[in-house]
């Protein structure tokens, strides 16, 4: 049963959603319903909260981060994949300020001595998301805009990183770089990035290139830079302000998000687009410019795959139809290599 | 040239700007789609734009040459050579004489082939011509005027038949001309006469006066529709005779073709007289002549003789005659001459009286001849008179004037021969009145004396009944006369309704026929005598005086008219409150139109289209009458023989003449326009291989370089298997 913080919690995020949907008007789902999250609690099949067409009927929460990570690991689990594992590993001497939760108990009936567990997967890894809020990210001709699909994947992908034991961190950019919640590796970390995601509707221009550079100088350590945009931008600049990223030791992982019909571009008659970041209007007539539209996507696309590619950074182009798993698993590759 | 027939029709290129402003004011049902970013829309858009740019305006230039095409075509445009004219105004003058009533075993009429030309020609006018239909017996009517759908005229054209006038196509030259008063810039005229052609038909001096002071070039088509080679017989003239004691009936006969004919000439309507006929032999170009035997002793009174020639040939209207044989015995004439000198072979009225004296001499009853001078003629001397002739005199005194006049408006019949003694100041004051032309014995003023250097006689209607015996060579001089002086005669004025059957050299009227009241004038320009012309010497001129006589009298001594004529009767007797009926031949009642002229009854009937025995019958408060006439057709179309195509262009002159045979092979339904050549058919054929090259460009060419036609319902299904894949759609 969920606890009346969380209940009140939940209702500040329907609040929020029906914010979003009211601004973007792509439908109004009542997300967050308690009786819904219920169902899914109950749900004897997990897995299938990975389709993000079946999550947008929630509102954002630790709960159903949980219930999309643990069904992801289930998944692996019963899959060939061994990725990673996050069974106990070790102990070390306990020293004030440790977590208690972690107190081996066990060891301290036996021995008198205070240890905290450690797991094989225990790291210092810090994990920086870096989020696209600008006007673009509120484009979808379904119910789930490229916003909702990045914010649900921020918030599965956090919740990974912490129960990982790596720190997470969210940053939000636009034109420029914009709120910034530092590393942290508790779940209560995870209700902050919730919310600003929640309060900070994407609006404005795209410049990815000038705020990666300007979050790299506020990325003091090192860690594992994740990159969700959907990269409307000069490939070129944005590759350097990418390289520039792992200059600076970082490693990174590119989920470039699009919508369905940005990659299929279905429309048909006449139509005026208007553009929502600089609401530029455009009159075009679809069918005669799409063999054109489709060729440039693909030419851009694998312009930033084959330049990420020669940096040694994973991309992932993700589409908002698509199942989270493919996301997780990718930043799970990741980390893997980074443990050696 | 080049020129635009319906050029409102350019109004149409205005139309094509309604689609485009429907188009720009056309609220664009475009939806607004919320897109992430129009960088790779802007690149696409860039690039077509760039490929395009040439296809659009070929495609535009495709569209509006269609449209252009289409609406100049409309416009009928039409290109005609340098120097001819564009236009053709024609008229086509149908003959509708007697003689187009031809009958040959197994062949149409001339009429009839004559219709079916007239329709063809209707038919085949080229665009921008127009056209009126003509019909010419002895009178011209035309249809309506000159219109671009003459079709119109066509019922008309079909229900016209041949009548009983003679031919007078110059008659038709009258009406066209007032319809070329005002001819329109680069016309032409086309004059086509459908008729057999005969002699007589023509009259040089009409087509003359015709060309006269014309501007617009005109071309003048025969179409002779008279069979090749015609012939017939006819009965000229018959009248009752007394040779010996014995009565008879004599007949003159004529004959027109290659051969002479063998008829016989019978004898009808007269009941008790058994069979009189008499087998003659008709040779061409000269009159033959019959005596049928009357017994002395039969009964002539109310009778009327019906001569005929049996069998009948083509033209059966001539083969017969009416003769009313109650006529009174003998004509009075009252020669009016002055006394001038005393040697009689001088005298005014020498000639007149000697040929007076030999027509005298055949005639039954013989012709009495009083002479008077105008000072001594007393009003019983006027009343006494069949006919009066005024030969060279001066003047009369107003109370015989006023006698004469009363007399002819009565029914005799008054021969003016002028002279020097005849004085212009009282004839134009006294015998003319220049407001009422019709109602007085001199219907045109005298003006000065001509010397005319022996000026011959022209414009000679030989159709007329006056001179149809004169086509029998032995008489028929009347174009060789010469006059040395005549009167000229002022113009025509608006009511005058005298007619000038002669004139001299073109210059004055030579003989002038004039109806006043129940008679008739005739009036001569020349003296009776050999003073002004050599007439009197002339072999035409006893037949001459003898067809005068004939004529000035017919209403009150033969009652024997000719189709078409103006019939005028006296009716004696009737008193008071008059009312008169006539019978036609087919047994109609016509009612007879009544004038009162010092106290006498005229009875008149304008038009006559029966020939036959008419009877009339009258009732007034003073009794009531009974009487006969007879109206006979005409004679001038009995001659059958062609005019001669080169004596008819000669009297064209410049205006070239083309004389088509049909039975030669020649087609006559050439409609003319030489030198045009109509555009819009070819502009509409251009018309249709631009739409054509337009629709393969669109659907075949435009897949390949434009994608927006990708989408076209052709690509989509592939009808026309374009280039490209057409793409799917959402």
């Amino acid at each position: 049963m969920p606890s009346p913080s969380s209940n009140a919690w939940l209702n500040a995020l329907r609040a929020g959603a029906r914010h979003l949907a009211q601004r973007f008007q792509h439908g109004v789902v009542d997300r967050g319903n308690p009786r819904i999250i219920t169902e899914v609690l109950n749900d004897p099949d997990p897995r299938r909260y990975l389709d993000p067409a079946v999550l947008d009927k929630f509102a954002l929460s630790p709960l159903i981060a949980r219930l999309v990570v643990e069904g992801f690991i289930n998944g692996l689990h019963k899959s060939p994949f061994h990725g990673f594992s996050v069974e106990f590993a070790d102990h070390r001497e306990y020293v004030p300020g440790d977590d208690l939760k972690y107190l081996d108990w066990q060891v301290f009936a036996r021995t008198d001595r205070y240890y905290i567990k450690r797991y094989e997967e225990e790291t210092n890894l810090r994990c920086y998301i870096l989020l696209d809020r600008s006007a673009s990210m509120a484009f979808g001709t379904g119910t789930v805009t490229k916003w909702d699909y990045g914010c649900f994947l921020t918030t599965c992908l956090a919740y990974l990183m912490i129960k990982q034991q790596d720190a997470a961190g969210l940053s939000l950019f636009g034109a420029k770089p914009g709120l910034m919640l530092p590393p942290r590796c508790r779940v209560s970390h995870l209700r902050q990035m919730i919310q600003v995601m929640t309060t900070n509707p994407p609006t404005g221009e795209t410049n990815v290139a000038s705020s990666l550079r300007a979050m790299v100088r506020n990325l003091k350590r090192r860690g594992l830079i994740v990159l969700i945009s959907d990269l409307i931008d000069d490939p070129v600049e944005t590759l350097k302000s990418i390289r520039l990223l792992g200059s600076h030791g970082h490693d990174v992982i590119v989920f470039q998000i699009r919508d369905a019909t940005e990659v299929e571009f279905p429309f048909d008659g006449a139509t005026v687009f208007r553009d929502l970041e600089t609401g530029e209007e455009l009159e075009v007539d679809p069918a005669a410019v799409r063999e054109s539209y489709m060729q440039n996507l693909a030419e851009e696309t694998e312009r930033y795959r084959k330049g990420l590619l020669e940096m040694g950074i994973d991309y992932v182009p993700l589409n908002t139809r698509q199942p989270y798993d493919q996301a997780f698993s990718a930043y799970l590759h990741r980390r893997s290599k980074l443990r050696g | 040239m080049f020129t635009l027939l319906a050029p409102i029709a350019l109004a149409g290129l205005g139309l094509l700007a309604i689609p485009v402003i429907i188009h720009l004011l056309k609220p664009k049902r475009v939806r607004t789609m919320p897109f992430s970013s129009l960088r790779w829309l802007r690149a696409s858009q860039h690039k077509l734009s760039r490929r395009i740019q040439w296809h659009q305006v070929l495609l535009f230039l495709l569209r509006a040459a269609f449209l252009c095409a289409l609406v100049v075509a409309l416009a009928k445009p039409v290109f005609s050579r340098r120097g001819s004219r564009l236009f053709t105004e024609r008229f086509v003058i149908l003959d509708i004489s007697r003689s187009m009533h031809y009958e040959q075993p197994g062949r149409e009429t001339p009429l009839v082939r004559g219709r079916k030309i007239a329709r063809a020609l209707l038919d085949q006018g080229l665009p921008g011509d127009r056209a009126t239909v003509i019909l010419t017996g002895a009178s011209s009517v035309a249809l309506g005027p000159l219109a671009e759908d003459p079709t119109s005229y066509a019922s008309r054209l079909e229900a016209a038949e041949a009548g009983l006038g003679d031919t007078d196509l110059s008659s038709a030259l009258a009406v066209i001309r007032r319809m070329l008063a005002a001819p329109r810039p680069n016309a032409r005229a086309e004059l086509v006469f459908i008729t057999d052609n005969h002699q007589g038909s023509w009259l040089q001096g009409e087509i003359a006066a015709f060309e006269e002071g014309l501007t617009v070039p005109v071309s003048v088509r025969v179409i002779d529709v008279g069979p090749s080679a015609a012939r017939n017989a006819w009965i000229a003239d018959a009248r009752p005779i007394e040779v010996g004691g014995k009565h008879f009936l004599h007949a003159r006969l004529g004959a027109s073709g290659n051969e002479p004919q063998e008829r016989t000439l019978r004898v009808k309507r007269l009941p008790g007289l058994g069979d009189v006929s008499q087998k003659v032999t008709i040779a061409p170009g000269a009159f033959a002549e019959a005596n049928l035997p009357i017994p002395t002793d039969y009964d002539i009174e109310g009778k009327i003789a019906e001569l005929v020639l049996e069998p009948r040939d083509a033209l059966p209207d001539d083969d017969q005659f009416w003769l009313n044989l109650d006529t009174r015995g003998g004509l009075h004439v009252l020669l009016l001459e002055p006394e001038s000198t005393q040697i009689e072979s001088l005298q005014p009225g020498f000639h007149l009286r000697k040929a007076l004296e030999v027509l005298g001499r055949g005639d039954a009853g013989a012709i009495q001849v009083t002479s008077r001078s105008p000072d001594a003629v007393v009003a019983s001397d006027f009343a006494n008179a069949d006919v009066v002739v005024m030969a060279n005199v001066p003047q009369l005194t107003d109370d015989r004037l006023l006698a004469l006049e009363s007399r002819v408006k009565t029914g005799t019949g008054l021969l003016m021969f002028l002279g020097p003694a005849a004085q212009p100041a009282f004839y134009n004051t006294k015998l003319h009145n220049p407001q009422r032309p019709a109602e007085c014995l001199l219907p045109r003023p005298l003006l000065q004396i001509a010397r005319g250097n022996m000026a011959p006689f022209t414009r000679v209607a030989w159709t007329h009944p006056m001179f149809a015996p004169l086509a029998d060579p032995a008489f028929g001089d009347l174009g060789q006369v010469r006059a040395r002086t005549y009167f000229e005669f002022g113009a025509v004025v608006p009511g005058d309704q005298s007619q000038a059957l002669a004139w001299f050299a073109d210059a004055a009227p030579a003989l002038i026929e004039h109806a006043l009241g129940a008679g008739h004038v005739l009036i001569f320009n020349t003296t009776a005598n050999d003073e002004w012309s050599d007439l009197p010497r002339r072999n035409c001129f006893v037949p001459l005086l003898d067809q005068a006589l004939r004529r000035l009298t017919r209403a009150r001594l033969s009652r024997n008219f000719q189709a078409g004529d103006a019939i005028a009767l006296a009716l004696p007797g009737l008193g008071g409150n008059p009312s008169a009926a006539i019978t036609t031949p087919g047994g109609r009642t016509v009612p007879a139109v009544l004038q009162q002229f010092d106290g006498q009854t005229i009875a008149r009937l304008d038009a006559a289209d029966e020939v036959g025995v008419y009877a009339i019958r009258g009732n007034g408060d003073g009794g009531s009458m009974e009487s006969n006439f007879v109206v006979q057709a005409g004679r001038g179309d009995s001659v059958v023989t062609k005019t001669d195509a080169e004596i008819l262009r000669a009297w064209w002159g410049k205006v070239p003449l083309e004389v088509v045979h049909p039975d030669a092979g020649t087609s006559p339904d050439r409609a003319g326009g030489a030198g045009r050549v109509l555009l819009w058919p070819w502009l509409l054929a251009l018309g249709a291989l631009v739409l054509l090259a337009e629709m393969y460009f669109v659907h075949r060419l435009c897949p390949v370089m434009n994608p927006a036609v990708a989408s076209s319902t052709v690509a989509r299904h592939g009808i026309l298997s374009p280039t490209s894949k057409p793409e799917a759609t959402v």
